[in-house]
């Protein structure tokens, strides 16, 4: 019972930043001072003329990557409450809850900024204005300067955490603490690459149908999804070696594969990218804005269709052998490892005590009074 | 205050669209209308606003640089350059003009304009680009 209640909170506390995000997608943070401006991320060329996309992709991104930013952080705060304590299954269910939400919120995100906007051709004639202004000077140093905001929080979260969790359970506070890094140098890497993708390789390239820039611009976004996994996988490896008792045969396996998927993925995309032909990406190949399907078009990776991040043309054998068919194995490879441990040991044996506090038992040949979560951090405190 | 100029782009055009630019900066920088030491705006902006990749923004302001018109520093951008003295025209320049001279003659020609209205037209050009 006591672990259906802990289940419960995280997924909770898994869920509010989703909540957040969805709320700022609909209208919330024009509440926020007006100066809270990362980026200057533009709407594509001739989109902005339109009176239906006046500026309302510029917001979205921009919400997009603040909501990112707070998402993060309550995420991270929410590892710290909970110590990492919960069984394996029981995170995995509640990241799997964070994952549907997210896609959720993303396609009615997606449907009420491109849902009712009909495509509008870019004009033949296009003007610029010559004058300058202060924001042509900020803006490199806007997109610098989130990097700098966010590797800091995320190393002083991830420290705070790594106190708490070597005073829970961890022994090897050295290998918890690369694992932080990498975490931290992985999720605050994502922006940043995405926004520098965006600033110098996306509005010239998707919507104007340069190939070679659309190449260069599909590879980066690659090159930060490898970034990010390869991060983030390297940690998670780590922090399960220590706290959970868990083989990381299957993360370690899946790191170097999503590597070379990456490196084989971006190979592919610079000679299969879209020649410039009609819209390389019409709105009736996207279902429910999210998947993108479509024949016609020979590239394999896609930026997504509200501009941010990556998607992939289902229509392409690839797509299923090198994203779906790696991450199913590795899914499947990760529950057969952690259910029957979870359940045998950390459920039964210690119903009321987490997975970290029994592996601290048995190191130490102790039996520790069952308590719960909140005497626990008493205790240290 | 005088609106600044505006460059405008037609993706129809047999010229490629980093002469276009090119050709209308100068036109701005010979006329007047952009005044020596004034900044450019930077070429990522402007090759967002045309809707066209930025290194295709970065030729046209490479070539005004080498014909002297520009002053591009690393960190500030370009900028129109000082030409209180105009240089003085090289031989080849001016063999360069009377080829291009000879080519546009011989097509607006061939369009029906007649060699007076040709005159009169260069004459009027000459005169909005005195500084």
């Amino acid at each position: 019972m006591y672990h259906v209640v802990e289940l419960m909170l995280d997924a909770v506390l898994n869920v509010i930043p989703l909540i957040v995000i969805g709320a700022g997608m609909h209208g919330l943070p024009r509440w926020l001072p007006g100066g809270m401006t990362f980026f200057s991320v533009r709407v594509p060329a001739g989109f902005a003329d339109s009176a239906a996309g006046r500026g309302v992709m510029h917001r979205f991104r921009r919400r997009v990557t603040i909501l990112t930013a707070i998402m993060i952080s309550v995420l991270t705060g929410a590892l710290i409450w909970s110590g990492h304590s919960l069984p394996m299954g029981a995170t995995a269910a509640a990241i799997a809850v964070q994952c549907i939400g997210a896609f959720a919120l993303l396609a009615a995100a997606t449907r009420e900024t491109h849902g009712s906007v009909a495509p509008v051709p870019a004009p033949a004639v296009r003007s610029a204005n010559l004058s300058t202004t202060a924001a042509d000077k900020r803006s490199t140093f806007q997109a610098l300067a989130y990097f700098g905001i966010a590797l800091p929080v995320a190393m002083i979260l991830f420290a705070a955490a790594f106190v708490a969790h070597t005073h829970v359970a961890s022994d090897r506070p050295v290998l918890w603490l690369v694992a932080a890094f990498a975490g931290a140098v992985g999720m605050a890497t994502q922006p940043i690459t995405t926004q520098l993708a965006l600033r110098y390789w996306a509005r010239s390239s998707d919507w104007n149908r340069d190939p070679v820039a659309s190449a260069r611009f599909r590879a980066v976004l690659g090159l930060q999804h490898a970034l990010v996994c390869a991060g983030g996988v390297v940690g998670w490896v780590v922090i399960l070696t220590i706290g959970n008792d868990v083989k990381p045969a299957v993360f370690a396996l899946w790191a170097p594969a999503l590597a070379l998927g990456t490196l084989a993925t971006n190979s592919w995309l610079r000679r299969h990218v879209s020649t410039g032909q009609g819209d390389p990406m019409p709105d009736d190949r996207w279902t429910w804005g999210l998947f993108y399907y479509n024949p016609d078009d020979p590239a394999l990776v896609v930026p997504h269709r509200y501009g941010i991040s990556l998607s992939l043309n289902h229509a392409r054998l690839a797509t299923w052998l090198f994203a779906h068919l790696p991450a199913l194995l590795a899914l499947l490879g990760v529950l057969a490892t952690v259910a029957p441990r979870t359940n045998d040991r950390a459920n039964h044996d210690h119903p009321n005590q987490s997975r970290a506090r029994v592996d601290q038992e048995e190191r130490h040949g102790t039996v520790l009074k069952p308590v719960v979560r909140g005497q626990l951090r008493g205790d240290e405190g | 205050m005088p609106q600044p100029p505006a460059i405008h782009l037609d993706t129809r055009s047999p010229v490629p669209a980093y002469r276009q630019i090119a050709d209308q900066i100068r036109t701005f920088v010979v006329e007047g209308s952009l005044a020596p030491g004034e900044p450019l705006p930077p070429v990522r902006r402007l090759a967002l606003e045309l809707g066209i990749h930025f290194n295709t923004v970065a030729e046209a302001y490479r070539m005004l640089a080498n014909e002297g018109l520009l002053v591009i520093t690393h960190g500030h951008g370009a900028q129109v350059a000082d030409r209180a003295v105009p240089p003085t025209a090289s031989p080849q320049a001016v063999a360069d003009f009377r080829r291009s001279l000879r080519a546009m003659i011989a097509a607006v020609r061939a369009a029906g304009l007649t060699p007076r209205q040709i005159v009169g037209e260069l004459k009027t050009v000459v005169r909005t680009l005195e500084v």
